[in-house]
């Protein structure tokens, strides 16, 4: 290259064709999460990763395009391809390289289909659409080209289905049932390659399983731009690797394996735990941090096993970072609080709610009221409704600050810090010195969560008054205090945060919470209850409130379906992949 | 008893010489303290007073799968509250969650004394949502019509003897049960199972007959031939048989028809009906056989059809075993039936398609399909409703002895109480197939 050339876009590299559809979204701007006054935190826009393919659905305002695909005439966008258009139309045209979010390869060639004063086949995935033209995805031509496409990627693939963590949700297994489903016609050795590879924090590789998409190193290329992923040599030998002297460690490393069609990237953490087709799927929003990804929490029961994102063009695109999906883990059942403790003895809810009205009762006594950031608006909303019949203190506490990006990571690990904030309203304090004061000037203080971290001075401080927690499972503030509460974890809660633009997020409930578990708010209304002061109505009602306030249909319907369990079986399924 | 002498009366309130007692006896009449009196009074009035009596379902002759409710006058039956569902086993919501091949065994257990007719009709309305009806090889079909016919001999040897054991006749039952016995010899040959066997798959049956399955089944049915001459000499001119069969339990024929009866319960009642000669499937055009009907739709009538079923069955065995071509036993469609293991071992395209097969299942196309066949007692019939994915969206059975128990009030109103047991014998009530 020399000096005079332009210098090269530094993404995508890989790219064939690339549409972008809005100017590229504004840097975040990084924010201290523990500001020392408290005062709400300006919606930030959007860092949304943008998806260079646009969608068919025609915009108003916007040019479109017709077209017909099938005998059938359809208007589309102007700018989206053959392949997106068909999707208007219910044609799932299989493919395994394209991906709504990435650069277009048209490397797999699957996607082929037949236009019409075309004399080849063209990959629908790369080609955009044109005023009258006729597509046909189903002609015998077409289907013989799927058909063949199909055997020659399965020539070198490994019979590997028993031991495959992809096997139940391979794209590859559902191509060959919907479009080849005849019996192999080669028999020579299949070309072997190495098989699970460490190739980062998080990632397996099996390159036997590879089929050569392209999709995980155009992720890396394009989303975190980082590159570690490349394609070496060619023909029968080609491999998909790590590049020299690097490791896949990026911050968003696991969402390769959600795209990779086939096996052969596969999660350390998700390796062998359990079978796709066990788990149940709940969609529900992330709560690592101020960004509140849309995600699916997969379980089997009462047990999280993995997260994965789900669509959301307005919050987090197709992706997730690595950090929130290990955030399943708050969730197991060893930590979980499933009764409520007074003085380290296990006691039924409704003594231990006594015990709390007891110790809180009397006019000169001075409460303290801690909201958090990591609990829901309808928790948060209670504990101000009670610190106003108490006359309580409000403090504001949260996660301390962590890890942030241009992305989607947020320095705030709360995912709830706006909700807390404005429902706390008048608080004075934040952080350490609101805890230190509590422990000095009052009689009783009230955690509405237990995830805060504790120092040495805390802890004494704890130790002269009485305190109580609401926590879900055991953390080093829940055994300080005096009683605790058994509270549900966001894997039960139906619930509502605020995201760093202002959002409203919605927490479903995945499962039916286990022991004397109850929901934050609801907790609180039996407080003030059993003090014999008016009722602060239920979680539920507050949620639909909430509704109301945000005028959010879908949280509407989840208020009056009394348990909003979803379980989305992978039969058939084309969610991933 | 000799007459009282005036000498020595068997009096007892002597001081009520003159006088006519409450109970309008003459004086000098025996008479007893009134706890006693009171106590003969309900004795003497015992026969006309009515009892609610329960039978089943742990009583022998009801299976422990139906419970009737009776009142009784004495022996004779003034109603009767036939209360089936002891044996519910949510069929047909089970189906629902499973895939169109793991429903075989769950129909294995619906007529549990003839799993291999069952197997047929469930697969044969799969195969009819599938369009493929037509595609079964030849000799499937054939198998398929082996092994149901052999069903139907061990069924109805099942039904008879099983009802001669709750009269008395053990030894009918311990011959009846042998020539099962030869029965399921030859089912386990074939299924690897001597009741629930699960060998039909949708597209034809697992596997191939045994190479010697020929031989074998000649062998068994001269024995079971014998068996049941041997039973017909001992019961059909039998006095206590036919006292307890004849003109019990009988219905009309437009009775019968009303309740919805088929089977050899209808046949019984002289109506020839029978699904593989009036709506031929499978390759039952082939056979020469005979629809054994009697006319008076009593005990004796079902019995006596029921043992002829048993000869025409086997006719169609023996022939069947004659016209059986060669060739595939399951329909050559990957979509529709397993490949063979060694593909699935040793290439990735069988072990996909052995994967989304278990997995997820046939996909068989929207739409409805009834489908209906001679079962053991009747017409069983399977309505499928389809939603496209690798499991029924409802599988609704109709089994054939539902209907036929539903007519039990009235075949027992009227009759004693021991009449019951031979009339529900022979009507054949299963309750795996009844409740479901």
């Amino acid at each position: 290259m020399t000096t005079s050339d332009p210098p090269m876009p530094s993404r995508p590299r890989s790219a064939t064709i690339i549409l972008p559809a809005e100017p590229p979204p504004p840097i975040a701007t990084t924010r201290t999460a523990s500001p020392t006054t408290v005062k709400p935190p300006e919606n930030k826009v959007a860092p949304a990763p943008v998806a260079p393919n646009l969608d068919a659905v025609p915009r108003p305002g916007e040019a479109t395009v017709k077209l017909t695909i099938d005998g059938e005439q359809i208007e589309v966008r102007k700018g989206t391809n053959v392949l997106e258009a068909a999707k208007l139309l219910g044609r799932d045209i299989c493919h395994f390289c394209y991906h709504p979010g990435l650069s277009i390869a048209a490397s797999c060639r699957q996607c082929l289909v037949e236009i019409e004063k075309n004399p080849k086949l063209q990959p629908s995935c790369q080609q955009p659409v044109a005023e009258g033209m006729v597509v046909h995805t189903e002609s015998p031509v077409v289907l013989e080209a799927r058909r063949a496409l199909l055997e020659f990627t399965l020539k070198n693939h490994p019979i590997d289905c028993p031991i495959c963590d992809k096997a139940g949700e391979c794209t590859l297994q559902r191509h060959y049932m919907d479009h080849d489903h005849q019996l192999t016609r080669v028999d020579v050795a299949k070309i072997r390659k190495a098989k699970h590879k460490d190739i980062g924090r998080e990632i397996v590789l099996d390159q036997e399983r590879c089929i050569l998409c392209s999709r995980c190193v155009r992720f890396c290329d394009e989303i975190p731009g980082t590159g570690e992923l490349t394609m070496t040599f060619r023909g029968d030998h080609q491999n998909l690797d790590i590049a020299d002297g690097h490791r896949l460690d990026n911050a968003y490393s696991i969402n390769v394996v959600d795209i990779c069609p086939v096996g052969a990237l596969t999660a350390k953490d998700f390796r062998f735990a359990i079978r796709p087709w066990e788990l149940k799927a709940t969609p529900t929003t992330c709560q690592g941090c101020a960004t509140g990804c849309a995600i699916e929490l997969q379980h089997k029961h009462e047990d999280a096993y993995r997260i994965v994102p789900r669509h959301d063009p307005d919050v987090n695109g197709h992706w997730m970072c690595d950090e929130g999906r290990y955030t399943y883990k708050e969730l197991a059942s060893d930590k979980r609080i499933r009764h409520a403790r007074v003085d380290g003895q296990e006691v039924p809810l409704g003594h231990a709610i006594a015990s709390i009205a007891r110790r809180l009762r009397g006019n000169n006594k001075k409460v303290a009221a801690v909201f958090s950031g990591t609990a829901t608006n309808e928790a948060n909303r209670a504990l101000a409704d009670l610190a106003a019949l108490l006359g309580a203190e409000r403090f504001v506490l949260g996660r301390t600050a962590g890890k942030t990006d241009e992305l989607l990571r947020d320095a705030d690990k709360n995912p709830n810090m706006r909700g807390a904030i404005a429902a706390a309203g008048a608080a004075k304090h934040e952080g350490e010195l609101g805890l230190e004061l509590a422990g000095r000037a009052y009689d009783a203080v009230l955690f509405l969560d237990g995830t805060f971290e504790l120092s040495e001075v805390v802890r004494s401080a704890l130790g002269a008054i009485n305190s109580v927690c609401l926590s879900d499972r055991i953390t080093p503030l829940a055994e300080a205090c005096s009683i605790v509460l058994p509270a549900t974890s966001w894997g039960e809660t139906l619930g509502t945060t605020i995201n760093r633009q202002g959002r409203l997020r919605v927490l479903q409930p995945a499962w039916r919470p286990e022991g004397d578990r109850r929901e934050r708010a609801d907790l609180l209304r039996d407080i003030a209850l059993a003090l014999g002061e008016r009722d602060l109505g239920s979680s539920r009602d507050r949620s639909a409130a909430i509704a109301q306030e945000f005028d959010h249909a879908g949280l509407d319907q989840l208020t009056r379906e009394p348990i909003a369990a979803r379980p989305t079986l992978l039969r058939f399924s084309n969610t991933r992949g | 008893m000799s007459a009282p002498t005036p000498t020595s009366p068997p009096r007892i309130a002597s001081n009520a010489a003159e006088t006519i007692d409450a109970r309008g006896r003459q004086a000098g009449e025996l008479s007893l303290p009134p706890s006693l009196q009171q106590f003969a009074d309900d004795a003497e009035r015992l026969p006309t007073d009515e009892l609610i009596v329960n039978m089943g379902p742990s009583h022998p002759a009801m299976h422990g799968t139906v419970r009737i409710v009776l009142r009784i006058d004495g022996e004779s039956i003034k109603d009767a509250d036939v209360q089936v569902g002891y044996l519910h086993r949510g069929f047909e919501k089970e189906s629902e969650s499973a895939t169109y091949t793991q429903i075989f065994p769950y129909v294995d257990r619906l007529n549990y004394v003839s799993p291999m007719l069952n197997n047929v009709g469930f697969a044969m309305a799969v195969e009819k949502l599938l369009g493929i009806t037509a595609q079964i090889p030849e000799r499937a079909e054939y198998i398929r019509v082996i092994v149901g016919e052999l069903a139907r001999v061990a069924d109805h040897l099942t039904c008879i003897t099983a009802s001669l054991a709750e009269l008395g006749g053990l030894t009918a039952f311990f011959w009846g049960n042998r020539a099962r016995e030869h029965i399921w010899d030859l089912l386990e040959d074939v299924s690897g199972a001597r009741m629930t066997h699960s060998y039909c798959r949708i597209g034809g049956v697992a596997w191939d007959l045994t190479r010697d399955f020929d031989a074998k089944c000649k062998v068994k049915l001269a024995k079971v031939r014998g068996l049941v001459v041997d039973i017909r000499k001992l019961v059909d001119r039998n006095r206590i048989f036919l006292d307890r069969m004849e003109g019990v339990g009988a219905i009309s024929a437009d009775d019968a028809i009303s309740y919805g009866f088929t089977g050899p319960c209808l046949r019984a009642c002289g109506v020839a009906y029978d699904v593989r000669k009036d709506h031929p499937y499978s390759v039952y055009e082939h056979f020469d056989f005979d629809i054994p009907i009697a006319d008076a739709g009593d005990n004796l009538a079902r019995y006596l059809v029921r043992i002829e079923e048993i000869e025409q069955s086997m006719r169609i065995v023996e022939q069947a075993l004659v016209q059986i071509p060669p060739g595939a036993v399951i329909v050559d469609d990957p979509l529709v039936a397993l490949p063979a293991k060694r593909e699935v071992y040793n290439s990735i395209e069988g072990m996909i398609a052995h994967f989304k097969h278990i997995m997820d299942g046939l996909r068989v196309p929207v739409g409805e399909a009834y489908s209906y066949t001679e079962g053991g007692n009747g017409e069983l019939g399977f309505y499928i409703v389809a939603d496209g994915s690798g499991r029924p969206y409802k599988n609704r059975c109709r089994p054939p002895c539902f209907y036929i128990t539903a007519a039990l009030r009235q075949l027992i109103v009227g009759a004693n109480i021991a009449d019951v047991v031979p009339i529900f014998g022979s009507l054949n009530m299963i309750g795996g197939e009844c409740d479901r």
